[in-house]
């Protein structure tokens, strides 16, 4: 599959600190990926880089196979949601609107503007942080983008609203986008991506499809069994008793999942239990 | 670019309106008192002449008994305080054009459009261009109709040659501001550095007025090029006025394009 980001070998020290580390990762055009870290973690940095707000020291980012450094004809194709609230408090939602779409185009901003609810005539400083998200996301689709960049999009948006943003970015992907998405809510990313990056003190230390990043992460399994349980049956490479209470036991098995189930047939079970992690859990894997 | 410029006028239209509001009507205040004050000036000059010659000159007091308004305004306001409203209106225009918007993030608007960084750059020193020459216009040509109101014959040839020397300062003024905006990430010190080399210049012109020492001071400082006295009275530019000012201007801006266009802007 085409790729829509390709970032390699990115590296973005400030002083001795090394914001980026050789940073490399893919996304596949038609997807939504997400990307994950916690705070200083080099997710806002890696974004800027791909703004080409920030150029890196060393790599070379791609985006549909043209170098996004000194190239902005390409942001024709980009649409970008700050983290940070870019938008001027003394503005009104209409004159933002106005201004870019002169510069982008209008794209889908007169029917978004509507989906979203938003009141064009008020100033940004006048709007509650939820509206301002949602004035944000309209520009982020101005011009008919074929790559939306969202650092962090779902913030301050209530439910509902976040319902309606992930509809509307499984609709762009449908129609050929591909989306960019960062975000601190693992359920949201778990929900929405299809791929995911995992970056942790500048370095990305997982990267794949969300299928495959979940398939080899911890598995939880509850049993009970018609005996008690010898703890010593489950000292297996890979394999944490979390809780053992006589006839019941609780395990955190780490990769293949075979030999705690073979375990597990020596006894008679009267109930079985076996959890994928959730990506958090996974997630907290990675920065334990 | 239009738009860019369009919206930058708009958007800082009103401290345009209330600085040239202010320029003009101190400019009706002296057309209005130039009459009695040149006919007492002749008891002031005697108390002037006790001063220290350098701050006559500083402060322009060796105009008080002119026989021009153009002479006369060149103590009442060109000299000191014109310079102070300009600086001021220069220094906020450049800082918050790039400093002031990277500070509260909302130049990543106009990052994130298909407009290269040269281009975002240009569009705001055209608007700071045109903002700069609508307040010199306004601060020096209105004396021509203000003076006419009251009878005061004036010399268009003066203040148009004041007009220039007054563009020429500001755009200075701003371009060392554009400079300092470039480099750094908060409005505020743009200000504070801004101020902070106008101050020195302007020391340094009145400390070389104050010691023939160090005459050379004088050679390092903007305010010993911006000579209104000899403008107001002659109609004259010097051609190293022109020189000195051009080369700031020219070496200032150049560096904050170059540094805009390169450095990193987190927004």
């Amino acid at each position: 599959m085409k790729a829509a980001v390709s970032i390699t070998g990115v590296t973005k020290s400030y002083g001795a600190k090394k914001a980026l580390d050789d940073v490399t990762l893919e996304v596949a055009a038609g997807q939504v990926f997400g990307f994950l870290g916690p705070n200083g973690a080099g997710k806002t940095t890696t974004i800027r880089s791909l703004m080409d707000f920030i150029r890196p020291d060393r790599g070379e980012i791609l985006v549909y196979d043209q170098n996004v450094r000194g190239n902005p004809a390409l942001k024709r194709d980009i649409g970008f949601l700050s983290a940070d609230s870019q938008l001027r408090s003394d503005w009104t939602v209409q004159t933002h609107i106005a201004y870019l779409s002169g510069i982008k185009g209008a794209g889908r901003s007169a029917e978004l503007v509507e989906l979203l609810d938003l009141d064009t005539r008020k100033k940004v400083g006048d709007l509650s942080s939820g509206n301002r998200q949602k004035l944000a996301i309209v520009l982020a689709f101005l011009g008919n983008p074929k790559l939306l960049v969202m650092d962090e999009p779902t913030r301050g948006l209530d439910p509902l609203l976040q319902n309606e943003l992930y509809r509307l970015l499984k609709e762009f992907v449908v129609g050929g986008g591909t989306v960019f998405f960062s975000s601190h809510n693992l359920a949201e990313v778990q929900e929405v991506c299809d791929s995911v990056a995992v970056i942790k003190a500048g370095k990305i230390v997982a990267a794949g499809a969300m299928q495959d990043i979940l398939k080899f992460s911890t598995h939880i399994v509850k049993a009970r069994a018609s005996r008690a349980f010898k703890s010593a049956d489950f000292k297996l490479a890979d394999v944490e008793v979390v809780a053992h209470d006589g006839s019941s036991i609780t395990l955190k098995v780490s990769g293949d999942i075979d030999a705690t189930v073979k375990a597990l047939a020596a006894y008679h079970l009267t109930n079985l239990e076996v959890a994928h992690a959730s990506l958090e859990d996974t997630f907290m894997e990675y920065y334990s | 670019m239009r738009r860019i410029i369009w919206r930058e006028l708009t958007d800082r239209k009103w401290s345009l309106f209330w600085y040239s509001f202010a320029a003009i009507v101190l400019l009706w205040t002296y057309a209005a008192t130039y009459k009695s004050s040149v006919a007492s000036a002749q008891q002031l000059l005697e108390v002037v002449k006790t001063y220290p010659k350098a701050l006559i000159e500083a402060f322009g007091l060796n105009s008080l008994a002119s026989p021009s308004i153009e002479e006369y305004l060149n103590g009442k306001h060109f000299s000191f305080l014109w310079p102070i409203m300009a600086s001021l209106l220069a220094l906020s225009r450049a800082g918050s054009q790039f400093a002031g918007e990277i500070q509260d993030h909302s130049l990543g608007l106009l990052l994130a459009m298909p407009l290269s960084r040269i281009k975002i750059f240009a569009a705001k020193y055209i608007a700071g261009l045109i903002t700069i020459a609508m307040f010199t216009g306004l601060s020096t040509l209105p004396v021509i109709p203000l003076a006419n109101v009251y009878g005061i014959e004036t010399h268009p040839h003066i203040l148009v040659a004041m007009w220039i020397l007054c563009g020429l300062f500001m755009w200075t003024v701003y371009a060392v501001g554009l400079l300092v905006s470039s480099f750094v990430s908060h409005v505020g010190r743009v200000y504070a550095l801004g101020a902070g080399v106008l101050l020195a210049s302007y020391i340094a012109n009145i400390v070389a007025l104050l010691n023939d020492k160090v005459d050379w001071l004088k050679q390092i400082s903007l305010f010993h090029y911006f000579d209104t006295a000899t403008v107001l009275s002659t109609g004259n530019i010097s051609a190293q006025t022109v020189e000195v000012f051009a080369g700031v201007i020219v070496a200032a801006s150049a560096v904050a394009a170059w540094r805009f266009v390169t450095r990193d802007i987190h927004v």
